[in-house]
């Protein structure tokens, strides 16, 4: 059994009689790529700054590398952060900020050379050693506060929302390189964002939080698919929540009381327990169930909306049970469908997470 | 068409710059007067007055002890404000905010006060008068200015600039020197040439703490008070330009600096 990078053992923040961070436990593997993901004002951005050793947390502790850091300075961890506003020195220019690490490390002149122009390499700004940081780019900012990182080989990379700055097409692109060089250099990377396209496409490894505390966390397939709170689902994506009542226990499984009808569904919620189903949008099938088909059969739904979004339709339908409201679903771009039309839904039961309030 | 429309504003603009830039104007042009009286008529241009000036020890005596005492009265009121700022920006301080209006304070106070409060006090604790108190005299003037233009350059993202050089591997001190003072060149040039025009033609103060040796702003009033000469026109021109010389030279230093950092770290 191989032993965690990063342990977060028990930390709590508290400012005053606000609570930043209420008790978070969290294991990092090495090489893995991380992303802490929620809303403003869910701890998330404390988080790094207590394991860049930035803040002190109120209690817990910090393990990196089998080693105690609490109460080290950000100097003496092997941590090295990628600042939200890129914090470059703006009075060097590009090779001396991505050196300043090297110098700090006493690292001989003669390999500091070397080592800025391999890191500006990786981060495709070879060309850009004697720039001044004000001639460059939003983007290119974004590189070298990378390359200046990555550059002393930290065991950890914070990253925090370095992407929140830039245009939607340039972040897409950042997202695939930050993928690209984690990949390259092997470093354990912990990502901070609020944007859960962003945290699915680029994680190895999804933390939701939310007021302090961690929802969920997972393979971004996990916690998008399968949510263990509903916080966690509502925050991956758009779903549909069904309510139910949970009648009965029946091996590894419940029997659940819905709208349409009972249900045998995978989970280990009480008896007598109000849950709700969750359905992602694309797991709804506008037609009626096979006859041996283990499914949920969500009746009929009248067409209410149909937005065209190039790849699908996002399509909202409302249903006939009332205590269901509107469904959303997702469909293929060329279904013929208009508004008015009748369909008849039905999810799978595999596919359907019940969660508990 | 549009030239009409504009003509109301630029017939402002020009006697705004005129009522700005005539006295100016008036006493350098009189510095190059060629007859007895810095009164019109324009008499013809002659260097004479500025020979005079050179010939008058005590006027050139004064002249080094005005700059001696800008340099050094701003340098430290210089040095001070960015410790208070820096301290005040960076570390927990019990009461700041009562510590910060402290030291804005004097901002308030006339020059004719605290000059009088100076006075009493030196004589207290046995400061003579001299170009050594007129110096401490400007750095009570001008260390509250020094320091509001310092701290205001303390913000949040030069908090993350020294955050990264820490995170980098920087001490403290490194910190301080290799990032925190670079950063801040603009204020801190901009912060001592302010307090150094200040000093240069300070009187008030000046005439109260010095005795013997005298500095510029007092050898002119205290020649004024005998008439008209255009000696005093020359050495007003003389101050106008050497102010003129802080200026430029904050302005080459702020921007012809960044190579050689550079170099330093790379």
């Amino acid at each position: 059994m191989t032993t965690p990078l990063v342990e977060i053992k028990a930390i709590r923040k508290e400012y005053g009689d606000v609570v930043a961070v209420a008790g978070v436990d969290l294991t990092i593997d090495a090489g893995a790529f991380v992303v802490l993901l929620g809303p403003s004002g869910s701890g998330k951005t404390t988080i790094l700054s207590i394991l860049g050793g930035f803040i002190e947390p109120t209690a817990g502790r910090v393990i990196i590398d089998g080693q105690d850091m609490t109460g080290r300075p950000p100097a003496q961890r092997p941590t090295a952060t990628v600042f939200q506003d890129y914090a470059l020195f703006p009075h060097m220019n590009v090779a001396a900020n991505v050196g300043f690490g090297l110098a700090m490390h006493k690292v001989p002149r003669s390999e500091r050379k070397g080592r800025v122009e391999e890191a500006l390499e990786l981060v495709g700004l070879a060309e850009f050693g004697r720039r001044a940081i004000h001639q460059l780019s939003g983007g290119q900012r974004q590189r070298v506060a990378l390359a200046r990182a990555i550059v002393v080989r930290p065991s950890v990379l914070l990253l925090d929302e370095p992407l929140g700055a830039l245009d939607l097409a340039l972040r897409r692109q950042m997202q695939e390189e930050l993928v690209r060089i984690q990949k390259e250099v092997g470093t354990t990377f912990i990502h901070v964002t609020h944007d859960q396209e962003e945290a699915m496409s680029i994680a190895d490894k999804v933390v939701v939080m939310n007021h302090g505390r961690i929802e969920d966390s997972g393979s971004p397939r996990k916690v998008y698919l399968r949510p263990s709170s509903l916080f966690a689902a509502n925050f991956m994506g758009e779903n549909n929540l069904i309510p139910g009542r949970v009648r009965s226990r029946e091996g590894g499984r419940v029997r659940v009381e819905t709208p349409f009808g009972d249900c045998l569904l995978d989970s280990d919620a009480a008896p007598d327990s109000e849950v709700s189903l969750m359905v992602r949008p694309e797991q709804i099938v506008a037609a009626p169930p096979g006859a041996d088909d283990d499914s949920l059969d969500l009746g009929r739904a009248i067409v209410v909306g149909i937005v065209f979004q190039g790849t699908h339709l996002k399509v909202t339908a409302r249903s006939v049970h009332d205590a269901v409201g509107d469904l959303k679903l997702t469909l293929p771009a060329g279904t013929r469908l208009a508004e008015g039309d009748d369909i008849s839904a039905h999810v799978a039961a595999a596919d359907i997470v019940v969660l508990t309030h | 068409m549009s030239t009409l429309r504009h003509l109301p504003a630029m017939a402002y603009l020009i006697l705004a710059y005129v009522f700005i830039f005539l006295p100016v104007v008036v006493l350098v042009l009189f510095s190059f007067q060629d007859g007895l009286l810095p009164v019109p008529p324009f008499e013809g241009p002659s260097l004479k007055w500025y020979a005079r000036l050179i010939d008058n020890s005590r006027l050139v005596e004064a002249l080094g002890n005005s700059v001696l005492v800008a340099l050094v009265s701003a340098l430290t009121a210089t040095i001070l404000g960015f410790l208070a700022a820096y301290s005040l920006a960076r570390r927990e301080i019990f009461l700041a905010g009562a510590v910060r209006y402290l030291l804005m304070a004097p901002l308030t106070v006339s020059y004719l006060i605290i000059g009088m409060g100076l006075v009493i006090t030196f004589s207290m604790i046995g400061i003579p008068k001299s170009l050594f108190a007129i110096g401490i005299g400007h750095v009570v003037i001008n260390l509250p200015l020094c320091f509001a233009i310092v701290y205001s350059q303390f913000g949040e993202h030069q908090r993350n600039i020294e955050r990264a050089a820490h995170d980098l591997g920087a001490s403290d001190f490194q910190a301080l020197v290799l990032i925190t003072i670079p950063m801040l060149q603009p204020a801190l040039l901009a912060s001592f040439c302010l307090a150094a025009t200040l000093s240069w033609d300070e009187y008030i103060i000046a005439f109260l703490l010095s005795r013997f040796d005298v500095t510029l702003p007092v050898i002119i009033f205290e020649m004024m008070s005998a008439g008209l000469n255009p000696v005093l026109n020359a050495a007003g021109t003389v101050v106008f330009a050497i102010s003129i010389v802080f200026v430029l030279l904050a302005m080459v230093l702020a921007t012809g600096r960044k190579r050689s950092h550079d170099d330093a770290i790379g």
